[in-house]
């Protein structure tokens, strides 16, 4: 068994740009027809719709190698389109890499990001129940956990009433308060931090800490420093998909400040 | 540091249900994964049941006639046809009256349409769990198949008071519907998770299939019998993997012989096996870079 719980090894992903602008009629329906066998002869999975042009691609994340123990609490930092959510895309499995690869070692909750997957037309209640079951839960766990669920998020009243009509930060609370709840080992956070009103992101941040003490590994995006501070013991800075900076929190804070100043 | 390593080894403390991937997972750029893998569907059956099950929930809502129209689909259709084909055209039904020969042919057409359509836009309204939580993508196309299954119960229950009516006794070959049946879920689904992953790179699939499934309609033997295909087409018409589903349907429903002869029986489950299993190849190459197609 793995001393880490996640261990990354050079990983890295390409995008191919302008996959889908359509250079005329007669090579779309050359692409219709030939997209299919690509994917009967050998190519990289990482590479979507690759058979020919090797080399235009665009490498949003690459040559990304770290090592987290289990318990630790690491900040990810850096300007937009860095490549943060990228990685954490790949580490939940959501998308598969282009290159490298990663151990994963304990159970990964979901993606935690702006916009949950929850259906519009359900009720809060049925989508804490769909959404508990697609994150890994049974029903009977669901069941118990209900009530917590529901007074974290604080969205009792609203409970029985469709989603659709939900507030955005109503939204992102209840999903927030189901993550949390699946009790995960290791946590992938995109910002979702962001969104709710103070005294939820203080809630957050409190549950979050409460997590860290009991041996949760979590890794999380942010551009929120009080955050990165308050929470991790660590932090990794990128940068144009490459990782220039891990080390301690206010080393690379220093780093990311100075980095946006230019 | 041994102290933490320790809550790893834990496992213990972890529910058994989020322990499904043995907690230890590998991501790695050149793999390459089972064009079926049984067992990670079936660790993942919750996931299944809760996706068919907010699929027949959803369905109806905000409808006004509801689960009305799973049944005035087809007996509509049913109704226009006998008049037009039937009556009009006196298109030969098998000796059966031509409202229940044109009825049992559109049973299962309407699931297969039904599947086809369903699994077209799985991918891409399903975004948003796609790009949240793992689990096995070959789940979406699939719960499309199965909450469908709730439409096709409630027409064969249709289908089974029109014999009725029409006092057409079904004999012991009536045990090998479910048989029938599962040959249709299997064309639906292979067809299905083509659809699903051929409409994520090009949107002209979801808008070429309204019209491909109406002229397919015509190529498949609903509102006429096989028999009506001259000799010479018969082989090439069988491709169609529905052409057997209809013969084998109607061959167990009512105590009439085989409409179409074994080569062209084999000619028509060898096109259903082809779509099958090359769909699920087709879907496991793809599967881990469904995330990337420019929905996320």
């Amino acid at each position: 068994m793995s001393q880490y719980a996640i261990q990354a090894q050079g990983l890295g992903k390409r995008f191919r740009v302008g996959m889908h602008s359509t250079r005329g009629m007669h090579e779309a329906i050359e692409r219709l027809v030939r997209e299919p066998f690509s994917a009967f002869r050998s190519s990289p999975a990482g590479t979507p719709g690759d058979s020919h042009s090797r080399d235009d691609g665009f490498w949003a994340l690459r040559h990304v190698s770290f090592e987290l123990t289990p318990g630790e609490v690491v900040g990810v930092l850096g300007a937009n389109g860095a490549g943060k959510s990228v990685l954490l895309k790949i580490l939940s499995r959501v998308t598969a890499p282009s290159e490298g690869g990663a151990q994963i070692c304990g159970n990964v909750g979901p993606l935690l990001e702006v916009g949950a997957g929850f259906h519009p037309e359900l009720t809060g209640r049925e989508n804490v129940y769909f959404n508990g079951a697609i994150l890994g839960m049974d029903r009977d766990q669901i069941r118990r956990k209900f009530d917590d669920i529901v007074a974290f998020s604080g969205v009792e009243q609203f409970i029985d009433m469709a989603v659709k009509f939900y507030s955005s930060g109503m939204r992102i609370r209840l999903a927030f308060s189901i993550a949390v709840h699946l009790e995960p080992e290791i946590m992938l956070i995109d910002e979702t931090l962001a969104v709710g009103d103070a005294s939820f992101q203080a809630k957050c941040r409190r549950k979050l800490a409460e997590f860290a003490a009991q041996g949760c590994t979590l890794l999380m995006v942010s551009h929120d420093e009080t955050a990165i501070t308050e929470l991790c013991d660590r932090a990794i800075l990128f940068s144009h998909g490459r990782m220039i900076k891990d080390g301690d929190v206010s080393d690379v804070l220093r780093r990311y400040r100075e980095g946006e100043g230019k | 540091m041994p102290a933490k390593i320790g809550v790893i080894d834990a496992d213990a403390s972890i529910p058994a249900s989020l322990r499904r991937t043995a907690s230890i997972a590998s991501i790695h750029a050149d793999f390459t994964a089972p064009v079926l893998n049984v067992r990670e569907l079936w660790a993942y059956r919750e996931v299944l049941y809760a996706l068919v099950w907010r699929d027949i929930k959803v369905r109806y809502a905000q409808t006004v006639v509801g689960v009305g129209w799973v049944v005035l689909q087809p007996v509509l259709t049913t109704a226009v046809l006998t008049l037009l084909a039937g009556r009009w055209m006196r298109a030969p039904a098998q000796g059966l009256s031509y409202s229940l020969f044109a009825y049992s042919g559109l049973v299962p057409w309407i699931y297969f349409t039904h599947v086809l359509t369903k699994s077209s836009v799985c991918l891409l309204s399903n975004n948003g769990l796609l790009s949240k939580a793992y689990f096995p993508r070959l789940l979406l196309p699939l719960s499309t198949a199965i909450a469908g299954l709730v439409d096709l119960f409630v027409t064969i229950v249709i289908l089974g008071l029109l014999m009725i009516y029409h006092g057409t006794a079904g004999g012991f070959r009536l045990l090998l519907l479910p048989c029938c049946l599962l040959l249709l879920i299997m064309v639906a689904i292979g067809t299905g998770i083509w659809i699903a992953v051929l409409n994520l790179y090009h949107r002209d699939v979801a808008h070429a299939l309204p019209f491909a499934t109406q002229l397919v309609f015509f190529m498949t033997p609903i509102a006429y019998p096989s028999s009506l295909v001259p000799q010479s087409w018969r082989l090439l018409y069988s491709l169609n993997p529905m052409v057997g589903v209809i013969a084998c349907f109607r061959w167990a429903l009512f105590a009439s012989p085989l409409d179409i002869s074994l080569l062209q029986l084999t000619a028509s489950m060898m096109a259903a096996v082809v779509l099958v299993v090359s769909g699920l190849f087709y879907f496991s190459r793809k599967e881990r870079i469904l995330a990337d197609v420019g929905i996320v």
